[in-house]
């Protein structure tokens, strides 16, 4: 059987080998790097979660709708399961960055509208409108808004998160 | 097709250009999968030094990363960038070992298991890089995080985005860091579990790294670790991103990826790859081998074949009419029909005293009756040549040796070396030849993974069947030559038939069989 050869060529050759492969290892380790956003950007981080308005009130049932039930499922109330979906709109400069209608999450089409972007902006300080219609049933009718204007100042890779708590006043910025 | 066979030649060619400093079998591109086994040993050893002084808390993970390798860079700081360095070695090392079994046609058939097999690993491989990276809450670790959050969340599956849990100071709790130490251990878990079904279709797997490649590849991670010490980058902050990020392409490449196309894109490429990775045996099935069969009549199940089936494709069986209570059974589907099973069967020899020659196990296209046939007929061919004659038992993957053929040189081709039984030598030098030249593949190029091993061991005595002390080793032998250096083989029968020449003739006594073998090959 062949037997590696120990000379001077072959130690330097099995040199070669190892020092290429540990210099590519350390090499893609850590190079090239990346810029999480454009030179001279801040980030706006729009997140939300929110449920939007039920599309059907709870009512009350008939005495023939509940006769018409079986003993064990006379609730006295229903309440429809399916929410509306949730606009959200955010403005900068009066130029609209972001406008999206979100559906209700689940099968039902009961569950939370929700919504994660990132969106890279010059630095610098700007006007911000963020508005967010949780209850889009009627479209012809004036929508209710949750709506939040704000002068906003940041710095190059600040990051500003736009979040939407009713239970804190609504659109939270942070 | 045609790609496949340039990177298969590239490989042979950078695999021989390593064998002279390492030898075929600390070869690190011969031993690539032996090679991520070992890094996964290195990924543990020191993972559990660095588990030992890691603060699962949003307040303590990054400082008490960061205060070993400052503090305490002579050990924990080493071992820190081994960790790292050891973790992009077998990414590397476990990629390679992917195209090479592509290139060299290693996914087909009997090897489909171990491909298919492979293929979840790739993804726990980088589940288990990925999830390490967010252990020390860095820079990194927030881009990295909240990138495959945005990533899972492009599946719709989840009821509120996945990426709210990283975006703020008041969504990240202590609690996050005991999932990330239990998925960082719980996937290399089960990543090594994987890697165990992965051999389990291989006989005689190599898992155990030699020292030569403990040797290179614990100094190459040392120097690299001293060298260029990995250290974190900034801490995460929800509020304030560097201008740059160090990124390690080896784990984290589908980051930048993603934000360069769209998450849906990512799903697509990952998606469909893994699809075509499973797939391909399907779509590439090439010839079917016709598979080895079993002869209870002439089994006795002393399991030989069983253990030294490359592919486990010979199982063992009770059997209630066999002394030893057992006989073997293929799974055809798994025989590679390279005929090591045959050439472990004690019942294959040419000295039996029988015309109607079977073996307990064997290839229905070149039993052993077959064989010693063909045997026969080669012994006719140099019995008038004169002194110094040689039977040349030949691999057909290995150098060509049919241009051997002359007056006092026979050949016998046969599928791999390893389906030779050592009886048959000692029967050659019996009937006729003065020396036996044995051909088999370059050390590390078996075809069947096992051919020149086995056959190695069999010849030195260390492996049943055993070639016979009583058989003159000088006589004998044994050249590991690749197609293309027929010219070391001519070299090689030229100097055994000079050493014949100066030690005469064979000694040993002409084999009853001889006579009736010959008149088989007449007829």
């Amino acid at each position: 059987m062949p037997m590696p050869r120990r000379g001077a060529a072959a130690l330097l050759r099995g040199l070669i080998a190892w020092g290429a492969f540990g210099a590519l290892i350390v090499l893609l380790s850590h190079a090239p790097s990346v810029a999480p956003l454009p030179e001279g950007a801040a980030l706006l981080q729009v997140s939300i979660a929110h449920a939007g308005a039920r599309l059907a009130a709870c009512r009350r049932l008939s005495a023939g709708e509940l006769a018409a039930r079986a003993p064990n499922m006379r609730a006295p109330e229903i309440c429809p399961r399916g929410r509306s979906p949730v606009r959200v709109t955010v403005e900068l400069d009066g130029r609209v960055l972001l406008d999206e209608i979100l559906p209700p999450s689940g099968l039902a089409r009961d569950g939370t509208s929700s919504l994660y972007r990132r969106i890279a902006i010059p630095a610098g300080e700007r006007s911000l409108t963020v508005r967010v219609f949780d209850d889009l049933r009627d479209l012809r009718a004036p929508l209710h808004a949750f709506e939040r204007r704000a002068r906003i100042s940041l710095a190059p890779g600040q990051v500003l998160s736009i979040d939407f708590k009713p239970a804190r006043g609504g659109i939270v910025l942070s | 097709m045609a790609a496949a066979n340039a990177i298969d030649r590239a490989f042979v060619a950078a695999e021989r250009w390593l064998d002279a400093p390492f030898g075929a079998r600390a070869n690190p591109l011969r031993t690539l999968g032996t090679l991520a086994f070992f890094l996964f040993w290195v990924l543990a050893a020191t993972g559990i030094y660095l588990f030992v002084y890691f603060d699962t808390s949003v307040e303590g993970a990054y400082a008490s990363i960061d205060a070993l390798t400052r503090k305490q860079w002579w050990l924990g700081g080493v071992l820190r960038s081994v960790h790292r360095y050891a973790a992009d070695a077998f990414v590397a090392a476990t990629l390679l070992h992917l195209v090479r079994e592509w290139s060299a046609g290693r996914f087909r058939r009997f090897r489909a298991f171990s491909w298919i097999s492979g293929v979840p690993l790739l993804w726990l491989m980088y589940a288990s890089g990925i999830v390490g990276y967010w252990l020390v809450w860095d820079a990194r670790a927030q881009l990295s995080a909240l990138a495959t959050a945005q990533w899972f969340d492009a599946t719709g599956l989840t009821a509120e985005p996945m990426a709210r849990n990283f975006i703020g100071a008041e969504s990240v709790g202590d609690r996050l860091f005991s999932l990330f130490v239990f998925l960082h251990i719980g996937l290399p878990l089960a990543l090594l579990a994987g890697m165990w079904i992965h051999v389990q279709r291989i006989g005689q797997p190599k898992t155990v790294a030699p020292r030569g490649l403990v040797a290179g590849t614990l100094g190459m991670l040392l120097i690299a670790a001293l060298a260029h010490p990995a250290v974190s980058q900034p801490p995460w902050d929800p509020l304030q991103l560097p201008a740059t990020i160090e990124l390690d392409w080896f784990i984290l490449f589908m980051h930048p990826l993603m934000d360069a196309t769209s998450p849906a894109f990512l799903w697509l490429l990952a998606g469909g790859a893994t699809l075509l990775l499973v797939a391909l045996p399907a779509l590439s099935p090439g010839p079917k081998p016709l598979a080895a069969v079993v002869d209870p009549a002439n089994c006795n199940g002393c399991a030989r074949c069983t253990v030294d089936c490359p592919y486990q494709a010979v199982l063992l069986i009770p059997s209630p009419n066999v002394r030893t209570g057992r006989q073997v059974e293929i799974m055809a589907e798994r025989c590679a029909a390279c005929g090591l099973c045959a050439g472990a069967c004690p019942s294959s020899t040419p000295f039996r005293g029988t015309d109607a020659l079977a073996a307990g196990i064997d290839l229905p296209d070149a039993d052993v009756q077959q064989q010693r046939l063909k045997l026969g007929a080669a012994l006719a061919r140099i019995e008038r040549g004169g002194a110094a004659r040689i039977l040349v038992f030949a691999c057909a993957e290995a150098a060509r040796a049919a241009p051997l053929e002359d007056a006092r040189t026979a050949v016998l081709e046969m599928r791999c070396i390893g389906m030779l039984p050592p009886s048959f030598i000692e029967y050659a030098l019996r009937a006729g030849a003065d020396g036996a030249l044995l051909v088999a593949c370059r050390e590390g190029e078996c075809r069947f993974r096992l051919g020149a091993e086995l056959t190695a061991q069999r010849l030195a005595g260390e492996r049943q069947p055993i070639l016979r002390g009583s058989v003159p080793r000088e006589r004998l032998r044994m050249a590991a030559l690749a197609a293309g250096e027929e010219g070391d083989l001519l070299a090689a029968r030229d100097a055994l038939r000079e050493a014949l020449q100066a030690i005469g003739p064979a000694p040993l006594a002409r084999p009853k069989r001889e006579t009736a073998g010959r008149a088989h090959a007449d007829a």
